[in-house]
Formats: structure tokens, C-alpha cells, sequence
């Protein structure tokens, strides 16, 4: 049976369902909204909690880098106070073999009247009175294995008939001295 | 959903909820009055009184607010057909109505329509039933009803709730297959006896097939008149399969009527009991005076 009804139905029923239907857009979008802020708000806390965790491992690896200078600055100090004292200890070995030798073998016919070390260079001063005597001398001298070159850097025969020479040897560098980085 | 029934001897108002398949009374009222204090004619004159009348029935009943459907009488509108073709809209449809009832209604603005589309199967084109209804005294009457403190939300016709009422305790109100062949058959007559008019409806289902209604005084006289009209108008019908004569209201003389139609017509004569049909049973002497009141508080309410 049909259904009647003399009030405009129609037209409360299509403005309730455009009310209905702005409702429910308006909710969708507030929801949305909300949603939206929501994640904002939540994204920003956690961006913020990185920010802080980025911070603050940005202050450790400064902290790292600083204590990691100082470790080098340590490190380089003890180094070179190290490659100081093994130089020293070098020098002093060096002159140590040297005198040692000298005194094992003690030259009859030559004399030394200075010896003079700048770093490894040691010069010899002294007088012979021959050439064959310092020649001898130069190819049997026991001390020989200190240096690394031996070079007679000037002869002079002064009045006395003597023969006044200068020659410098390079000593021989331990490496085993020295340390390595 | 309220139902509102304003007769010219007083008001019934019933209150339905609907469970499933069956209603159950939530509120019922009636209110006796002098046709004189209210109506004129058989129109509502004094509205203020009614208001009055009726706003103390709802804070009696605790109903304020509440969405309630009412009616109009059926000799208070106009109802017609129309076959159009498919697909039109409903501004266009209600374009088609106005030029049919130019002829009744001299202006579109003091009409209140509704109208009800069906698709005929063996043509292209649907069948409209339309009511049509004075605006202005339909306004006031949902004003009435409205300073009450109801909420009008259906205005039906008193035969459409009649009808709704017989679907209902023939368990055919939520029936889903409308369209049975029987259904459509079948047709049943209803003789609708209120203080001033007596409407005659003969019915399918389906549709309305037929309606008159006749003003009507308490004489004998009268009555043996009326009972001659009706003999002759379902006459008339002979055509038609009627099954029963539904006897909805009373008068000192219906018997009269009752044996002509059953000797002369020999058609079943029947009267609705609606209260053995709606939970918890009410002990009503009048039940039949309740009969538009349920059909209207049957109607579904919207949302809106």
C-alpha cells in the first residue's frame, strides 16, 4: 500500500542528508585534521628527542676528538722525549765505543791532539810524521767499524817536520736506537 | 511514533514501539469534547482551544517533543491518477500534478501534495497517485499540534491509516511480497463511521480502488438513506471479488446497515479488534474509536 505524507518529506529528507553528509565532511575533516596534528606533534617529539640524542653524541664524539688531541699531544711529547733520549744515548754509546777503542788501541806512532763530535760527525785533529804512518794507522784501527766513512779533510807539514792532519768519520747511526711511530 | 486522531467528539492519542513484528503500547490517551468547542462545520475553528486541550494531554503523557503523525479526513483532500512517463524528476512530477489539479486548487501555493510512484509492468511509463490538500489549513493544524509540544513529522490520510491498520491484524503490514497475486485480488471494503461523515473505501492491498464519503446526522432516517447508498455504490463494484466489509466506528443504527449488506450483498461483515493484536492488551470499550490513532502511530518515523 503506498505511503502518503502531505508534509514535504522530500525536501526535510534531502536537507537532513545534506546536513548529515556536511557532518560527517566536517568530522572527516576535523578528524583528519587532528590526525594529522596528532602525528605532527608526535613526529616533532621524536625529532626533537633525535635532535637531543644527535646533540648529545655530537658533545661525546667532541669530548672523544678532545680527549683524543690530548692523547696525541701525550703520545708526540713522549715520542720526541723519547727519540730525544734515544739520540742522547746514541751520542753517548757512540763516544762510549769510541773511547773504548781508543783506549784498546792505543797508536804509537800518531797522535791525537783533538777530537771535536757535532752530532755524528767526529773530527779528528792530530799530527803523524809520515803518511805511512796515518795510512797505517787509518787501516788498522780497530775503531774503524764506528764510522760509515772516514775522510781526511786536510795534511798540513808544519815546521817542525811534522805532519798535521784533519779527518772526520761519520759515525755509524743505530737504527735500533731510534723509535719508530 | 505518536498518533494523533482530533475527532469532532474528542482526541485519541496512542503511542507505538515497534518490537520485530508486533507493537507495544507506550502511551494512550483520549480526550472527550463538544464538537462546538472546536470545530465548526466539520473544520477545526478554534485552534487555541485545541492547543490548550492538547497541551496538557502531552504534559499529562510526559510526550513532549516527541515525533507524532497526524491526519487529514479523506473529504479534506483530493486524490488522483496520473500515468507519466518514466524517469521524470520529482519537481517535474509534482509540475504535472499542479496542472491536474488547477481545477480544484486556483493557486499552486495553497496546495500541500504528496504523491506516491509506481512502474506499471506492461507500459513504459509509472502510475502517480497524488493527495493534494488546502495549505493553509494544513499549516494551522501543525502549528496546533506543534505549540502543543509534538513534532509533527507525518500528516496522513485517515483511510491510508485505516488501511495500514487491517495490514497490520491481517499480518500483512510487514509482509515483503506485496505483489502476490491474491494480494492484488482481493478487494475488501471499509465503512468508516465518525460523528459527521461516513466514508465508504473499497481496497486491494494494493491500492485504493474506490472512495465516497456522505455527512451524516443521528437520525434513523438518515441512516436508512446512507445504508441504500452503499448497497448501491458496492453494487456497482459487483465486478470486483469483495471479500468483507470492515466495519471501522459506530452508530446506534449500524445494525441496520450491517443486515442489508449481509442479506441483500451477502458479503462477511466484519470489526477490528486492534488491542487483541498490540502488547500489553488494553481493557477499552471504545476501541474502534482508536482504530486511525493506531494506524497512524504505525507510520515509520524519520530521521530528520
Amino acid at each position: 500500500m503506498v505511503v502518503i505524507n502531505l508534509l514535504p518529506w522530500r525536501e526535510y529528507n534531502r536537507r537532513y542528508e545534506n546536513k548529515i553528509t556536511n557532518i560527517i565532511l566536517l568530522a572527516s575533516i576535523t578528524l583528519t585534521i587532528l590526525i594529522v596534528m596528532v602525528i605532527h606533534v608526535y613526529l616533532s617529539q621524536e625529532l626533537k628527542k633525535l635532535e637531543n640524542a644527535v646533540d648529545a653524541l655530537r658533545q661525546q664524539i667532541k669530548k672523544h676528538h678532545d680527549l683524543d688531541r690530548v692523547v696525541y699531544q701525550q703520545k708526540e711529547s713522549a715520542l720526541a722525549f723519547k727519540k730525544l733520549t734515544n739520540h742522547f744515548e746514541n751520542y753517548y754509546n757512540g763516544t762510549r765505543n769510541l773511547f773504548n777503542e781508543l783506549e784498546q788501541y792505543y797508536p804509537q806512532k800518531l797522535c791525537f791532539t783533538e777530537i771535536h763530535r757535532h752530532q755524528n760527525t767526529v773530527r779528528f785533529f792530530g799530527y803523524v810524521y809520515s803518511m805511512t804512518d796515518l795510512a797505517d794507522f787509518l787501516m788498522r784501527w780497530h775503531a774503524i767499524y764506528l764510522f760509515t766513512e772516514i775522510k781526511i779533510e786536510q795534511i798540513d807539514r808544519n815546521k817542525e817536520d811534522r805532519i798535521q792532519f784533519y779527518f772526520k768519520g761519520k759515525e755509524k747511526i743505530h737504527t735500533d736506537f731510534f723509535v719508530s711511530e | 511514533m505518536i498518533g494523533l486522531d482530533i475527532q469532532t467528539n474528542g482526541i485519541r492519542l496512542i503511542g507505538l514501539k515497534k518490537n520485530k513484528h508486533q507493537f507495544h503500547i507506550e502511551c494512550i490517551a483520549t480526550t472527550d469534547f463538544d464538537a462546538q468547542t472546536i470545530f465548526v462545520e466539520s473544520k477545526i475553528k478554534y485552534w487555541d482551544t485545541l492547543v490548550t486541550i492538547l497541551a496538557k494531554l502531552v504534559d499529562q503523557l510526559k510526550i513532549r517533543d516527541r515525533p507524532v503523525a497526524i491526519h487529514l479526513p479523506v473529504h479534506f483532500v483530493k486524490m488522483g491518477y496520473l500515468q507519466l512517463p518514466l524517469g521524470l524528476s520529482d519537481e517535474q512530477i509534482k509540475t504535472e500534478i499542479y496542472a491536474q489539479a488547477k481545477h480544484d486548487w486556483q493557486n499552486k501555493e495553497d496546495l500541500s501534495l504528496d504523491f506516491s510512484q509506481q512502474t506499471l509492468t506492461h507500459a513504459a511509463c509509472s502510475e502517480i497517485l497524488f493527495v493534494t490538500a488546502n495549505r493553509e489549513y494544513l499549516s494551522q493544524y501543525i502549528q496546533c499540534v506543534c505549540s502543543a509540544g509534538l513534532r509533527v513529522q507525518v500528516v496522513d490520510v485517515d483511510i491510508y491509516a485505516l488501511i495500514r491498520v487491517l495490514q497490520y491484524t491481517d499480518g500483512l503490514l510487514f509482509e515483503q511480497n506485496v505483489q502476490r497475486e491474491w494480494l492484488q485480488k482481493d478487494a475488501h471494503a471499509i465503512i468508516y463511521i465518525t460523528q459527521t461523515i461516513v466514508t465508504l473505501v473499497l481496497f486491494t492491498w494494493q491500492t485504493i480502488i474506490s472512495y465516497q464519503y456522505w455527512p451524516i446526522n443521528e437520525t434513523e432516517e438518515d441512516w436508512l438513506q446512507l445504508s441504500d447508498k452503499i448497497l448501491t455504490c458496492l453494487q456497482s463494484f459487483s465486478d470486483k471479488e469483495i471479500k468483507r466489509l470492515i466495519i471501522c466506528g459506530h452508530s446506534r443504527y449500524i445494525s441496520r446497515l450491517i443486515e442489508s449488506v449481509t442479506q441483500v450483498y451477502r458479503l462477511p461483515v466484519c470489526f477490528p479488534e486492534i488491542f487483541a493484536h498490540i502488547k500489553p492488551p488494553v481493557p477499552i470499550d471504545s476501541a474502534a474509536d482508536f482504530l486511525v490513532a493506531c494506524g497512524l502511530a504505525m507510520r515509520n518515523h524519520y530521521k530528520w
